[in-house]
């Protein structure tokens, strides 16, 4: 599927840009998230079968913030930052993955980050039924996701 | 957990593109009769549309992140030269030694423009400086350099709005500065910074090349294509490379004054600009 990245960039641009200024606050930080979103974008373009740009634009955006935030290990500035760094910080196997396993995910619509959905669900507020219906899965594999995502932060926190 | 708002940031994002289903979109639009709240949050996505419009201009984005993902980078590895086109519409580009381009950048010389170029006006060309033990100096026109000189590309657009900048040097080869690591293929020629002088962010250092390197900036006020000019550039470095590798007599010595001097045969609508730097020994 060809890519018109002109056209997506104006449309969805400052969507992106707002989206990782409100995940990582820091402007510059955000800019280059938003940034790599559309590298990403542009990289995988020959891989690109979603009919859906704001929400696969909107997913890959949080992913890539929550890369970045994982490798600045930067101090949360308040509760929900709080929150959002215990998500970004959970160290999971598809974590180590995540830069490929979930942008083919994202692209292909099989898999999304679990991490994205947690941050959609209990940082944005989205319900599950929400969640499922941008990233693509049903509610109950949403929901399954999120709990695993849970036992793992549990394990990480005790070990 | 922050309180759960009846519409998402990313369904009101979705409302004001236009993508949400019929029921969904009914449902967004009664809440904005109803929720004061919300209204003003779909008002903050409208101004912001503007700002970031204004701030980020497609023009200017997106032929940086084309030339970023050809460079195959992330933000992991990206340096605050390459976050610039954010911020400054200025190119981003990598040449050969990048680790030389911190202490010329950090030249006072490139803030102050020489005489000539500031009788040259608004017409888009190139600027060469050459790093010296105590700071740089801008090279004219057919000024000789050597083997080891650390070189500093700079451009004014004037009144062009796109731009390529290549070199090809005595031997033949054929190097893009801009887009940087061009292979070939279609790829729009990058937007050019309006406010001049603008500095490339690295340097580069002149190899054993012999008789002389060429540096070109072909322009137009129209987007083109990278690969119309490579065509041209790559005929120049054939002639170039012939003319070195020729018997000497008068057709060589004219195929070798065509590679230093000769103007490049370029599309309708391009201009060129193109300044020679002799090679020493």
């Amino acid at each position: 599927m060809a890519l018109d990245v002109d056209a997506l960039y104006r449309k969805y641009g400052p969507m992106v840009i707002r989206r990782c200024r409100a995940l990582l606050v820091d402007e510059e930080q955000a800019l280059d998230a938003a940034q790599e979103t559309f590298v990403k974008l542009i990289r995988y373009q020959h891989r690109l079968t979603d009919a859906a740009p704001s929400s696969m634009l909107y997913t890959m955006a949080t992913n890539v913030c929550l890369n970045m935030m994982r490798s600045a290990r930067r101090r949360p500035l308040n509760a929900g930052e709080q929150v959002l760094e215990h998500i970004a910080s959970v160290d999971d196997v598809e974590g180590r993955a995540l830069d490929r396993t979930v942008l083919d995910g994202v692209f292909r619509r099989e898999r999304a980050s679990t991490k994205t959905m947690a941050v959609m669900h209990y940082v944005d507020g989205m319900t599950l039924e929400e969640v499922a219906s941008h990233v693509g899965l049903s509610v109950s594999g949403v929901r399954k996701r999120l709990r695993q995502l849970k036992e793992r932060s549990r394990a990480w926190e005790e070990a | 957990m922050p309180e759960k708002q009846k519409i998402s940031d990313l369904t009101l994002e979705q409302f004001h593109l236009g993508e949400l289903g019929a029921a969904q979109e009914r449902r967004v639009r009664e809440e904005l009769e109803r929720d004061e709240e919300l209204r003003g949050r779909l008002a903050r996505i409208v101004r912001s549309d503007e700002q970031i419009r204004a701030d980020y201009p497609a023009e200017r984005v997106v032929p940086l992140l084309r030339e970023r993902a050809l460079r195959g980078e992330s933000a992991s590895d990206s340096r605050a030269a390459d976050r610039r086109p954010w911020r400054i519409p200025t190119l981003a580009w990598a040449i050969p030694v990048a680790a030389m381009a911190l202490a010329l950048l950090s030249l006072p010389i490139f803030l102050r423009p020489s005489d000539e170029t500031r009788l040259k006006g608004a017409a888009p060309h190139l600027l060469v400086f050459r790093k010296t033990p105590t700071g740089a100096e801008e090279l004219p026109p057919g000024a000789v350099a050597k083997k080891g000189d650390v070189l500093q590309l700079s451009y004014v657009a004037g009144e062009a709005k796109y731009g390529v900048i290549f070199s090809v040097d005595g031997r033949g080869t054929l190097t893009w500065h801009v887009p940087s690591g061009y292979r070939g293929g279609a790829f729009p020629a990058p937007a050019l910074d309006p406010k001049g002088p603008a500095l490339l962010p690295n340097a580069y250092e002149l190899d054993d090349a012999p008789s002389f390197e060429r540096f070109f900036l072909v322009y137009s006020s129209k987007p083109f294509q990278v690969a119309d000019v490579e065509r041209v550039a790559r005929a120049l470095a054939r002639k170039a490379a012939s003319a070195q590798s020729g018997t000497q007599g008068a057709a060589q010595a004219g195929t070798q004054a065509g590679a230093q001097a000769g103007a490049l045969s370029l599309p309708r609508g391009l201009g060129q600009f193109s300044l020679l730097v002799k090679k020493q020994g």
